[in-house]
């Protein structure tokens, strides 16, 4: 007789017939869940790097101007800020612009979750941007942490929200391009706004950038919140 | 692959069904076990994959053939052979399953887990509730019948 592997001989006594059941059902059975931070871990590495580089380019020159204008450098980095916060905005236009919708259906998870993990990451990192120029600006100018704070996180949000308003109402590059429209604009009445409005950045008027900041704040979040709505429609 | 570390799912699909095709003999049957496993390790661990262990995968499997079996004894379906175009094929498989006639049920169940399914020894002795010691004996022995019947070669490590 024949020396066989006994592997082999007894796969071959022990074959069954093929399942007939077998597909329809893992495609049933849930997905394995995972933790929000391992969700926002793989969603960043979908953000573009273009949207990485950037911000930290923007940071660059931000630090660099605190090192190089003196106290005027608050109006410069105010004039930047606009365009870190079109980064988030093109970010969030990205899976509509490019009919991602349908990809993202046949993944594992919801598209809300996906669009908050990645605008999640975008917005951990210009977090991280302010917390750096924060110190720096704070130190070369009269303002307190609080204040710098503030007067560059409002160009920040009024150029998210006006962004994510062109995003929902527009479509394709001409969402983008009014966005750039947005952001320049407002680059340009910060720079302006040191000749212009001098008395802008005065104490007694602190308190008006303060509610403005949260005004703003609020109608950012309603604005994602009307993003994220329709793409979870289109499904 | 030891108990411990994380499953696929699909392919493990495939060695329960194996496991209880040969239990019950019954393709539909098998498959609805086979099912039913896996619903009741989603159950039991609320989701599905990494923290599944072989060991209650297997355990499930084996009680619920069990079950079956006692409910009603499954219907013998003559087995087909495979659509094979060579005669010699067929031949082999015949004499294969002449040799494997002369093993014990649960020698035979051994083997499968064992040698197909590659089940790990431990998980092995802890769903058949038996010492390594006797499982090391009944593989020995079942081999050595294959061996003299089949003149095969085999090693156990």
């Amino acid at each position: 007789m024949m020396k066989t592997d006994i592997k082999t001989v007894l796969e071959e006594a022990f074959a069954a017939p093929e399942p007939t059941r077998k597909k329809e059902f893992l495609t049933k059975m849930e997905q394995p869940r995972i933790s929000t931070f391992t969700c926002l871990l793989s969603q960043i590495s979908y953000i573009r790097k273009r949207v990485w580089l950037v911000s930290f380019l923007l940071l660059a020159t931000a630090v660099w101007s605190v090192g190089y204008v003196g106290a005027d450098c608050i109006h410069i980095i105010s004039a930047l800020i606009p365009f870190i916060a079109l980064c988030t905005v093109t970010e969030s236009a990205r899976s509509t612009a490019y009919g991602m919708t349908e990809l993202e259906m046949a993944s594992r998870f919801s598209i809300k979750s996906i669009m908050l993990a990645r605008l999640g990451a975008i917005g951990m990192l210009h977090l991280l941007i302010l917390c750096i120029l924060i110190p720096f600006v704070a130190k070369t100018t009269m303002f307190s942490y609080l204040q710098v704070g503030v007067y560059l996180s409002v160009p920040y949000f009024i150029v998210s929200v006006l962004g994510l308003m062109a995003v929902r109402k527009l479509r394709g590059k001409e969402a983008f391009y009014v966005s750039m429209g947005i952001s320049v604009m407002a680059s340009y009445l910060n720079l302006l706004g040191k000749e212009s409005f001098p008395g802008l950045y005065e104490e007694k008027r602190f308190i008006w950038w303060c509610v403005a900041l949260i005004y703003l704040i609020g109608k950012t979040g309603s604005e994602y919140k009307q993003a994220i709505h329709p793409a979870e429609a289109q499904i | 692959m030891s108990a411990g570390k994380a499953i696929d799912i699909e392919e493990q699909y495939d060695k329960i069904y194996r496991y209880c095709y040969f239990k019950l003999r019954s393709r539909e049957t098998a498959e609805d076990i086979t099912q039913e496993t896996f619903l009741r390790c989603y159950e039991r661990y609320g989701h599905y994959g990494n923290e599944w262990t072989l060991q209650y995968l297997y355990r499930i499997a084996h009680n619920l053939c069990i079950d079956e079996y006692r409910k009603k004894k499954p219907v013998q379906i003559p087995e087909e052979l495979p659509d094979k175009s060579y005669e010699e094929e067929i031949l082999t498989r015949v004499w294969i399953k002449d040799a494997l006639s002369e093993l014990a049920e649960e020698e035979k169940e051994l083997l499968l887990l064992r040698y197909v399914n590659e089940v790990p020894v431990g998980v092995i002795v802890t769903v058949f509730g038996m010492s390594r010691f006797a499982y090391y004996r009944k593989v020995k022995k079942a081999l050595q019948k294959l061996q003299n019947k089949l003149g095969v070669s085999h090693d156990e490590n």
